[in-house]
């Protein structure tokens, strides 16, 4: 069993990942609770939060057009 | 390498591996230069932007932000009331300090 000290930080931290994936959700930001979790942890690593969302979109656009592309071939 | 680089680097594969979409059929080796294109993509665009000043580094300012585009983008208010009463419950966590980074976050990808 983890000490008392740490197992209230892991209730604190995902108390907070519910309250930023719901404000996620009003924003239409469309993240999964895992990936916002990872960017979480990145921002709090001193990552730049905008150039993290310029990422975030080109590697969910890169996802959509390889997506049409499977379609286009099985097509 | 620094232990807070070994948790970015962590974090840029983990994004990787949740948002790269997978080719059926697909050669293993042509997966893993897509792999390896997409990190080293991520890498130098969080890189390159390290040392840029935030634009906001103030939770108000972040959540006046988010609340403004809200209001303007919702015929009602419900959201905006909404979002008021999470972010009065990000405030009373004692958890994560960048919060202001990680709304700004969240209102740049909602945008």
């Amino acid at each position: 069993m983890p000490p008392a000290e740490s197992s209230k930080d892991i209730q604190q931290v995902r108390q907070i990942i519910d309250v930023f994936h719901e404000i996620s959700t009003l924003l239409n930001a469309n993240l999964d609770r895992h990936t916002l979790s990872i960017c979480i942890s990145l921002i709090e690593n001193g990552v730049n939060p905008e150039a993290l969302a310029t990422v975030i979109k080109e590697l969910k656009r890169d996802g959509e057009e390889t997506m049409r592309q499977v379609e286009q071939n099985e097509g | 390498m620094s232990s807070q680089e070994a948790r970015i680097n962590k974090g840029i594969n983990g994004l990787v591996q949740k948002l790269l979409v997978a080719i059926p059929g697909e050669d293993p080796d042509a997966t893993h230069e897509r792999r390896n294109n997409a990190v080293e993509f991520a890498r130098e665009l969080l890189e390159s932007n390290a040392r840029e000043p935030a634009i906001v580094a103030d939770v108000n300012q972040a959540s006046d932000l988010i609340k403004k585009r809200l209001i303007q983008t919702n015929p009602s208010p419900e959201k905006a009331l909404r979002f008021t009463n999470l972010y009065s419950r990000l405030l009373s966590i004692p958890a994560i300090n960048q919060k202001w980074a990680v709304l700004y976050f969240l209102y740049q990808l909602g945008g």
